[in-house]
C-alpha cells in the first residue's frame, strides 16, 4: 500500500463526498424545513450541469476565474427556478398525505428531464477546456488533476458559508427553528411560509452546484441525475432525515467506502451504497442521527 | 427490545378474516370480470392476449403493493426486488434443474420467496414512512446488483431466456399455443389472488390495518399489536410480488435484471396512484392502463416521460383519488 | 332518488341499449354482406433489365405474363391481392433498432443515418422488385424488455418483414430467441458483437445473421498486434471494461488470447463500470496504482470520451500503453484536444479511409459526410450490409423462383452470400456470422482533421483471427 495510493484514496473520497454532500445537504435542508422529500433533486442536479455547460460554451479562451464564476451563475439560475416552483406547485400538496408529495416531486423530475431533453437534445455534452487549463500536480508519485482540488475546496467553502448562515445569522436561526418545530415557530410569529421558497431555493442551489461541478470532467447526459437521486436519498436516510450532521456523516461514509471499494473490489461499486444503507437501517430504524418525526 | 412472536395471538389474527354479507358482493364482481376476460380471449388475437396477460400479472403486484400503501400507509420502493426474486427463482430453476412444469416452478418461487420474506419482514416491520421506503429500495437494489453481478449464474444484464413450459404436463408446440393456455392460467391465479385480497382487506384484519395507517400510536393504545399486523401485511404484499414475478417469466420468454431496479419500483408506485390508491380496484385499473401506455406512447412521442409526469401532476392536483376515484365520484354525484 | 329521475334513467338505458344493439346488428350484417372488393390494379414488375406493366381487374384472377429478357422466356404468374405468390403491392416495411439516445447514441445514430441513405437510394431506383421500402425505427435505449415488446409489435401488428440494426450485445442476445422461436423474420444484427450469440444463445440460427466482425476477431487481432508491434514486452495488463455481456466478452477473449500467446503475462487490475458511467476517476487511480504495461478497454462512444478525458490529465497515457478495442465508435468526436496519439484503436471493419482508394467506400463517405457532417462507422456498415444482403436475396430468389421468395428461401439465400460493400469484400458464413478484414490503427494527430486518425494501420484477414465455423472461441484459443 503505497503512499501514492493512500493519497489517491483520500482525495477521491473527498471528491465523492463533495458531490454527494452538495446534493444531500440540500435534500436534508428541504426536508427539515418544508417536510418534503424532493424526488426531483436529481433532476435539478442534471439541470445545473446542463446550464453550466451551456454557459461554458459561450465563453472560450477566458481565464479560469471566469469559469469559476460561471459555476455560481448556473447554480443561481437553477436556484431561482426552484424558488419559483415552490409556491406554484409544491404548496398545493402540503395538505395531502406524504405519498402525494413524493409523487408530485417524482413527476416534477420527469417533466424537468424531458424539458432538458427538448432543449438540449439527447447527445452527451463535453467541455474540456477548464479541466485542461488547470493542469495537474504530482503528489508522492501520483498525478492528480488540479481541478479536483478546486471542486473540493469550493464545496467545503460552501459548507462553511452554510454553517455561518444557519448558526450565526438571524435568518439561520429562523430556519433552524422552523425545522425543529414548525408549529411552535408559527405560533411565535415567524413567517414560516415566507421562508419556504428561500430554503427550497437554497437546497436547489447547492444541488445544482454539485451538478455544475461535475461538468469539466464528466460526460453530461440525461441519466446522471437518477442514480444520484437514489444515492442521495440513501445517504439522507442513513444519516437521518432532516439532520445536516447526518448528511455530512453519511456522505463521508459513502464517499470513503466507494473510493476504497473500487480499489479492492471493483465489482462492488454498484451495490456498496445500498448494502451500507440496508445494514444501517436494520440496526437504527431512524438513521444514524435521525429523530423520530411525529407528523401531525 | 426483543419482540417475541406470540403464536396464540397470530392465530387470533388469522381467525379474524371473515366477511360480512354486504361485502361478499365484491367477490361476484371479481368473478364477473374474470369470466369476461376468459370469454374474449379467442377474439383478441395473440398480441392483445399478451397485453391482457401482462396487465393481469402487473395487477397482482399492484394489489400487493397497495396493501401496504393504501391500506397501511407504507410506501415501498422495493417491490421490484421481490418481483425479481420470483422471476429469477423460476428462471434459475428452469435453467439449472431442468424443471419445466409450471406449477412446480411457481410453487418453488413461493417457497423460496417466503423464506426471504419472513426474515426481511421481521426487520422491515420496524420501519415507517421514508425509512421503510428506502429500506425496501436498498433491498431492491441489492437484489438488482446481485442478479447483475453474478452474471455467471444469472446471465447478468443479458438476462435469461425462459423456454416453453408445461402446464398440467401438456407440452406445447409453439409459443402461441402456450400463450393461449397460459392466459387462462394467469387469469386463474389473478382471480384467486384478487378474491383473497378482497376478503383480506374487508375483514376485521384489513380494517385494523387501516386503523394503523391513520394513527399507529393510537392503535397501539387500544391494544392492537401493530408490528405484528405490519409483519403479516408485509408478508402477503411481498408474496404477491413474488408470484407476479414468477408469472412474468414464462409470458415474456425472457427475464433480465433491469426489471428489478428502482425504475420499475417507481412505475409500480405510479400505476397504483394512477388507478387510485384508496380503492381496491385502483391497482388493477392502473396496471392495465400502464401496460397499454407503455406499449403505445413510446411510438407516438419521444417525450413520454413528460407525459407521465404531467399526467401524474394533474392527477394529484385534481384527482387525488386516481382514475377509479374519479369514476366513483361521477357515479355518486348523479 | 325520486320517481321522475328513476323513470328517466330507465328510459335512458333503454334507448342506449337499443342504439348499441342496432349498431351491433347493423355492423354484423354490413360485414357479412359486403361484396368482395373489385379493384383495378396495376403491377409493375422489375426484372433485371426489363420493365413490363400488367393490368389486373379482379381479385384472385391469375394473369399470365411473358417477360422477355431472361435467357429463357419463362411464363410467370402474377396474382394480386393474395401475397402468397407474386409480388405484394404494399410497401416493404423494414424495422431498424439502434441507439437513438444516451451515450451510445454517438455510435448508434450512424446506423440510422446509413439506413436512411440506403433506403432512399433503393426507393429512388424503384424499391425492391417494385415495392417501396419503409423504415420503422425503434430506440434500443429503452432496454431489452421494452425492445422485445416493441419488436413484437413491429412484426405482428405493423407487418415488418425484415429487422436490422441491433447495436447492443445485451439486446441482441435477449431478442435472438424471440426471433428464432416466435417471430421468425429475417434479422440482421449490424453490430451486437458478442460471441455468445451464436456460440451459446442460438447455436443453430435460422433467421438471425450478423454482418459485423465479432468480439473474437477484434480481441484476438488486438492481442496479436500488441505482441507484434505495439507492446511486445508486455507483462502486466489491466482492464477497464463495461459491465455487461459485451465488455466481459472482450476482456475475457483478449486476456486469454494474450496469455496463451505469451504465458508470462499477468492481470494486475480488472475494472468494471456500468455503461454510462460518468466518473472513472477511482478506476483510473486504481489502474495507475497497479502499474500495468498495457491497459485494455472496450468502452466505446460517449463513455470512451469520458474515460479518455478523465484519464489524460491523470497521466494514464504517459504511464502506460492503451488499447481501445472499439475506438472506432465515433471518429469526429474524438477531437485532437483530448485524445492523445499512440493509442491502439480498433475500428472493426470500417475506417473512413479504409479500404484506401476503394471507389464504393469513397463514394459512400462523400454522400454520408454531405448529409450528416460525420464519417460513417461500423454500425452503419453493418446495417448497410444487412439491408443489401436482404435485397439481394429477394432479387435472387425472384429470379430463381419467379415469385416473391418466402422467408425460408430468403434466409437460405443469405447464407454463404458474398458481397462487395463499401468496406471491402465480406462473406456471410454458413453459421450466419460475417467475416472480413479487421482494422486496427495507432492514433495520430494530423493537420487535415480535427479528430484523431489512424496511422499506421494493421489489417488482419479473418483466417488469422476468427474461429472456424463450428468451433467455439475459447476452445479455439486453447488449441494454439
Amino acid at each position: 500500500m503505497s503512499v501514492g495510493l493512500l493519497i489517491a484514496i483520500f482525495f477521491n473520497t473527498l471528491l465523492f463526498f463533495s458531490i454527494l454532500i452538495s446534493i444531500t445537504i440540500g435534500l436534508s435542508l428541504i426536508f427539515g424545513v418544508l417536510g418534503i422529500l424532493n424526488l426531483a433533486h436529481g433532476a435539478f442536479y442534471t439541470l445545473g450541469a446542463y446550464v453550466a455547460i451551456s454557459l461554458f460554451s459561450y465563453f472560450t479562451n477566458v481565464p479560469p476565474i471566469i469559469y469559476y464564476i460561471l459555476f455560481f451563475i448556473a447554480s443561481v439560475i437553477v436556484g431561482i427556478i426552484g424558488m419559483w416552483i415552490e409556491p406554484t406547485l409544491l404548496r398545493r400538496v402540503y395538505k395531502l398525505p406524504d405519498e402525494y408529495q413524493l409523487l408530485l416531486t417524482f413527476s416534477l423530475s420527469l417533466i424537468i428531464l424531458d424539458t432538458i431533453r427538448y432543449f438540449w437534445g439527447v447527445m452527451p455534452y463535453y467541455h474540456y477546456e477548464f479541466f485542461a487549463m488547470l493542469g495537474n500536480s504530482e503528489i508522492a508519485g501520483t498525478i492528480y488533476p488540479n481541478y479536483y482540488f478546486v471542486a473540493i475546496a469550493t464545496v467545503i467553502l460552501l459548507l462553511i458559508l452554510l454553517y455561518l448562515l444557519l448558526f450565526k445569522t438571524k435568518i439561520g436561526l429562523l430556519i433552524r427553528a422552523a425545522s425543529m418545530d414548525k408549529e411552535m415557530a408559527i405560533s411565535l410569529g415567524i413567517n414560516v411560509k415566507a421562508l419556504y421558497p428561500l430554503v427550497f431555493a437554497l437546497g436547489i442551489f447547492l444541488c445544482a452546484m454539485g451538478g455544475a461541478l461535475t461538468t469539466p470532467y464528466s460526460a453530461i447526459t440525461l441519466g446522471i441525475g437518477s442514480e444520484m437521486t437514489t444515492i442521495a436519498f440513501a445517504i439522507t436516510a442513513m444519516g437521518g432525515l432532516g439532520s445536516l450532521k447526518g448528511a455530512i456523516l453519511g456522505s463521508l461514509i459513502v464517499g470513503f467506502v466507494r473510493a476504497l471499494g473500487v480499489f479492492y473490489f471493483p465489482e462492488i461499486e454498484l451495490v456498496v451504497v445500498y448494502i451500507v444503507m440496508f445494514i444501517i437501517l436494520s440496526i437504527k430504524p431512524y438513521g444514524l442521527c435521525g429523530r423520530y418525526e411525529r407528523r401531525v | 427490545m426483543v419482540y417475541v412472536v406470540d403464536m396464540k395471538e397470530g392465530y387470533n389474527i388469522i381467525k379474524r378474516i371473515t366477511l360480512i354479507k354486504k361485502e361478499r358482493k365484491g367477490i361476484l364482481y371479481i368473478i364477473l370480470f374474470t369470466i369476461i376476460l376468459a370469454i374474449i380471449r379467442p377474439f383478441i388475437g395473440p398480441y392483445w392476449s399478451f397485453i391482457v396477460a401482462y396487465g393481469l400479472i402487473i395487477s397482482i403486484v399492484g394489489l400487493g403493493f397497495n396493501l401496504l400503501l393504501g391500506y397501511n400507509g407504507l410506501l415501498s420502493f422495493g417491490h421490484a426486488g421481490m418481483f425479481g426474486i420470483g422471476m429469477y427463482t423460476l428462471g434459475l430453476c428452469t435453467k439449472y434443474f431442468n424443471i419445466s412444469s409450471l406449477e412446480i416452478l411457481i410453487l418453488l418461487s413461493i417457497i423460496i420467496g417466503l423464506i426471504i420474506i419472513i426474515g426481511l419482514g421481521y426487520v422491515a416491520s420496524k420501519l415507517i414512512i421514508v425509512y421503510f421506503a428506502l429500506f425496501m429500495l436498498s433491498f431492491g437494489q441489492i437484489i438488482f446488483a446481485l442478479t447483475y453481478k453474478l452474471y455467471g449464474i444469472t446471465g447478468g444484464s443479458d438476462g435469461l431466456s425462459i423456454p416453453i413450459l408445461t402446464i398440467l404436463n401438456i407440452n406445447f408446440n409453439s409459443r402461441i399455443d402456450f400463450l393461449y393456455c397460459y392466459y387462462y392460467f394467469v387469469l386463474l391465479i389473478f382471480t384467486i389472488c384478487t378474491i383473497f385480497m378482497w376478503i383480506l382487506v374487508n375483514s376485521p384484519f384489513g380494517k385494523t390495518l387501516q386503523a394503523i395507517k391513520v394513527d399507529d400510536i393510537r392503535a397501539t393504545y387500544i391494544g392492537v399489536p401493530v408490528r405484528k399486523y405490519r409483519y403479516i401485511a408485509f408478508i402477503i404484499s411481498t408474496l404477491y410480488a413474488v408470484i407476479s414475478g414468477a408469472l412474468y417469466g414464462p409470458l415474456n420468454g425472457f427475464i433480465y435484471p433491469e426489471l428489478i431496479s428502482h425504475v420499475f419500483s417507481g412505475e409500480i408506485v405510479y400505476l397504483t396512484l394512477l388507478g387510485g390508491m384508496n380503492y381496491f380496484a385502483g391497482p388493477i385499473v392502473g396496471s392495465f392502463i400502464y401496460t397499454i401506455l407503455k406499449v403505445y406512447i413510446p411510438t407516438i412521442t419521444e417525450y413520454w416521460q413528460f407525459i407521465m409526469g404531467a399526467t401524474l401532476i394533474i392527477m394529484i392536483l385534481l384527482f387525488p383519488g386516481g382514475i377509479v376515484g374519479w369514476i366513483y365520484s361521477k357515479f355518486k354525484k348523479r | 332518488m325520486n320517481e321522475k329521475e328513476k323513470i328517466n334513467r330507465r328510459d335512458y338505458l333503454k334507448y342506449t341499449g337499443a342504439a348499441i344493439g342496432g349498431l351491433v346488428v347493423g355492423g354484423a350484417l354490413g360485414y357479412l354482406l359486403k361484396p368482395a372488393e373489385v379493384v383495378e390494379k396495376t403491377a409493375t414488375v422489375t426484372v433485371p433489365g426489363v420493365e413490363k406493366t400488367v393490368t389486373v381487374t379482379a381479385p384472385g384472377v391469375v394473369s399470365t405474363v411473358t417477360v422477355p429478357g431472361a435467357t429463357v422466356t419463362a411464363p410467370r404468374t402474377i396474382t394480386i391481392e393474395k401475397p402468397k405468390k407474386g409480388i405484394p403491392s404494399e410497401p416493404l416495411k423494414i424495422g431498424l433498432t439502434t441507439f437513438l439516445t444516451g451515450t451510445a447514441a454517438l455510435e448508434g445514430t450512424h446506423a440510422e443515418a446509413t439506413a436512411e441513405i440506403l433506403v432512399e437510394e433503393i426507393n429512388a431506383a424503384g424499391g425492391i422488385l417494385g415495392r417501396k421500402v419503409e423504415l420503422l425505427k425503434v430506440d434500443e435505449a429503452i432496454g431489452a424488455d421494452a425492445l422485445i415488446k416493441a419488436v413484437r409489435k413491429l412484426v405482428t401488428e405493423d407487418k415488418v418483414e425484415f429487422l436490422v440494426g441491433l447495436v447492443s450485445s445485451g439486446n441482441g442476445t435477449a431478442l435472438a430467441p424471440v426471433i428464432e422461436n416466435e417471430l421468425q423474420v429475417p434479422t440482421v444484427y449490424g453490430t451486437a458483437t458478442t460471441r455468445r450469440l451464436f456460440e451459446e444463445v442460438i447455436p443453430k440460427p435460422k433467421f438471425v445473421f450478423r454482418t459485423s466482425n465479432y468480439d473474437p476477431m477484434e480481441c484476438i487481432a488486438a492481442a496479436k498486434i500488441v505482441l507484434k508491434y505495439f507492446c511486445p514486452g508486455v507483462k502486466r495488463i489491466a482492464g477497464i471494461n463495461p459491465d455487461y455481456a459485451f465488455g466481459r466478452d472482450e476482456w475475457e477473449i483478449f486476456s486469454k488470447a494474450l496469455m496463451k500467446l505469451k504465458p508470462d503475462v499477468e492481470i494486475v487490475y480488472e475494472g468494471w463500470a456500468p455503461l454510462g458511467t460518468t466518473d472513472f476517476t477511482p478506476h483510473i487511480s486504481a489502474i495507475l496504482a497497479s502499474k500495468p504495461d498495457l491497459v485494455f478497454t472496450s468502452f466505446f462512444a460517449g463513455d470512451l470520451i469520458t474515460l479518455v478525458k478523465q484519464a489524460g490529465p491523470m497521466g494514464l497515457f504517459k504511464a502506460t500503453k492503451v488499447v481501445a478495442s472499439v475506438g472506432g465508435s465515433a471518429y469526429s468526436d474524438f477531437k485532437k484536444e483530448f485524445f492523445p496519439e499512440g493509442v491502439l484503436m480498433g475500428t472493426r471493419q470500417c475506417f473512413f479511409t479504409y479500404p484506401p482508394k476503394f471507389p464504393p467506400m469513397e463514394e459512400f463517405v462523400r454522400k454520408y459526410y454531405a448529409r450528416t457532417k460525420r464519417y460513417p462507422i461500423y454500425t452503419g456498415m453493418g446495417t448497410w450490409h444487412g439491408i443489401m444482403a436482404f435485397k439481394t436475396a429477394i432479387e435472387l430468389g425472384y429470379e430463381l423462383l419467379g415469385e416473391w421468395p418466402d422467408v425460408n428461401t430468403i434466409v437460405k439465400l443469405m447464407e454463404r452470400m458474398s458481397m462487395i460493400t463499401p468496406v471491402g469484400y465480406r462473406f456471410i458464413r454458413p453459421d450466419h456470422q460475417t467475416v472480413g478484414y479487421q482494422v486496427y490503427g495507432i492514433t495520430k494527430h494530423v493537420p487535415e482533421y480535427d479528430f484523431v486518425v489512424l496511422d499506421p494501420m494493421y489489417i488482419y484477414p479473418p483466417e488469422e483471427i476468427a474461429p472456424p465455423v463450428g468451433v467455439k472461441t475459447l476452445d479455439w484459443i486453447n488449441t494454439w
